[in-house]
């Protein structure tokens, strides 16, 4: 028996090796043309309709895998149903409860600013959400994405900002049908207008792939410090305003720079959301049309 | 076409796996196993065939469709990958498990090289000192040690699937 297993095995191996190379460099070189096309239609968003396509298969599979999966590594499986209805519905009053603090507290420093100013509009701070569970991370290593089960047939959008009841996730990065991809804010490719709330502080947060965040961009002359809180502050209209995003863990302040930076730790703990809210009634302002405006030459 | 069928099967489970179970785990916040690169590697290693450039392109394809990088990024890394792993799987000293291990570790540096660069661009900015220490050595090692563990798996489903061809 065993002789005969190796015999065949000697022949399979002959049988490989009587593979044209030139095959297997054709084949090759035809799948790394395709895939750089791929990358280039991609590049351009000519392929949404065709990851949407690919989505459609593998949502529904990844919503079956993630529902068998998940309760082995949660505490539902123990927790009645009761009690999961009840934790839902407080963590979205949490969350609105959250906002109307922040949103109090800005009032309060607004109603300071309003007895020197006079027509001062202040903004609607409440906001329709829309709750979605992570059913999946980005596959590769180097990329901060979670993937949710709700897409465009859920009213969900690009650049739609997502959040839990802790604070800022991110935005909505691309909507298929069923599944959208969120790209976290400790991705390299996120940058959040932000204020700094004892000292009012304008800042630029950015994401690193480590977990903290980097605040960039404090003028030297204010003062900031560890522990102050960090929210959206909503300059360049493509986040709501007074969504937290965490508190900072240090200040690198040198007389010599132009700004001082900060580390901050994001409030959300990113390495395991379970179910995000989307908030569904802000739509992003578009700066372009304004940035390309050309200048009059009479100026 | 039966090994066409079982990447069909086992890739895409593969990548949903790597998705959503691989998460939960705390150890994979350092060793970023990849399911699909271990079995695309494994399959062309032990059946180093023109059609495991087919596994690699299904491969890529279902990993890009789960992952924020652009649609081909994983499929041009994963065939240049494979490639390497095709050729040293071809030679017939290949079979010692040393080599074979020096063959996994290439297949995964080029596919991670290929993949960064792919991503650089197309915009994604890194901290590039760190790269190779936190993400690179972790999630090569992770994968080539199950991938060594898993080749006489491999090795058997190859032999299973393409018994017909060598019987006849």
């Amino acid at each position: 028996m065993i002789s005969v297993f190796s015999k065949t095995t000697v022949q399979h191996q002959n049988d490989m090796y009587q593979n044209k190379p030139q095959r297997n460099i054709i084949l090759s070189g035809t799948i790394i043309g395709i895939g750089i096309l791929l990358l280039s239609l991609s590049y351009r968003g000519l392929l949404t309709q065709f990851k949407g396509l690919i989505s459609s298969v593998v949502t529904p599979l990844q919503v079956n895998i993630d529902s068998i999966v998940e309760p082995f590594f949660t505490d539902e499986r123990r927790a009645p149903e009761e009690l999961i209805n009840l934790n839902a519905t407080l963590t979205a009053e949490n969350a609105i409860l959250r906002s109307e603090n922040i949103r109090l507290s800005e009032t309060t420093y607004e109603r300071d600013m309003l007895a020197a100013l006079l027509n001062f509009t202040q903004l609607d701070n409440v906001h329709t959400y829309l709750t979605a569970n992570v059913i999946g991370k980005d596959t590769s290593g180097f990329l901060q994405y979670i993937i949710i089960n709700i897409g465009t047939t859920g009213g969900v959008q690009r650049d739609m900002p997502v959040v839990t009841h802790a604070g800022l996730v991110g935005i909505i990065n691309e909507a298929t049908p069923r599944a959208s991809k969120v790209l976290l804010l400790n991705s390299g490719q996120m940058a959040v207008n932000v204020k700094v709330q004892n000292s009012r502080a304008d800042g630029v947060l950015f994401g690193q792939a480590s977990k903290d965040l980097r605040l960039r961009y404090i003028a030297l002359d204010t003062t900031i410090q560890s522990g102050d809180l960090v929210f959206t502050s909503g300059l360049g209209g493509s986040l709501p305003a007074n969504i937290p995003v965490g508190a900072i863990a240090s200040v690198r302040s040198r007389a010599y720079d132009v700004f001082q930076e900060a580390e901050v730790l994001p409030l959300v703990d990113l390495d395991s959301i379970e179910i995000v809210m989307i908030i569904t009634d802000f739509t992003p302002t578009d700066l372009n049309p304004l940035l390309s405006t050309p200048i009059p030459d009479d100026l | 076409m039966r090994n066409i069928i079982i990447a069909l099967l086992v890739l895409p489970l593969l990548a949903i796996l790597q998705s959503t179970l691989l998460p939960y785990f705390s150890w994979y916040s350092i060793f970023k196993l990849d399911l699909v690169l271990v079995a695309v590697l494994s399959w062309n290693l032990v059946y180093p065939n023109v059609e495991g450039m087919l596994w690699a392109l299904i491969g890529g394809l279902i990993m890009d469709s789960l992952s924020g990088a652009h649609m081909g990024t994983s499929i041009t890394a994963l065939v240049i990958a494979s490639l390497i792993a095709n050729w040293w799987g071809s030679r017939i000293w290949s079979s010692h498990i040393i080599l074979r291990i020096f063959a996994a570790v290439a297949g995964s540096t080029m596919y991670y090289l290929v993949y960064l660069l792919l991503l650089a661009t197309t915009g994604w900015s890194a901290n590039w000192t760190d790269i190779p220490i936190d993400n690179l050595l972790p999630s090569i090692a992770i994968n080539v040690m199950i991938m060594i563990l898993i080749l006489p798996i491999v090795r058997w489903l190859a032999l299973r699937t393409t018994q017909e061809g060598i019987d006849t």
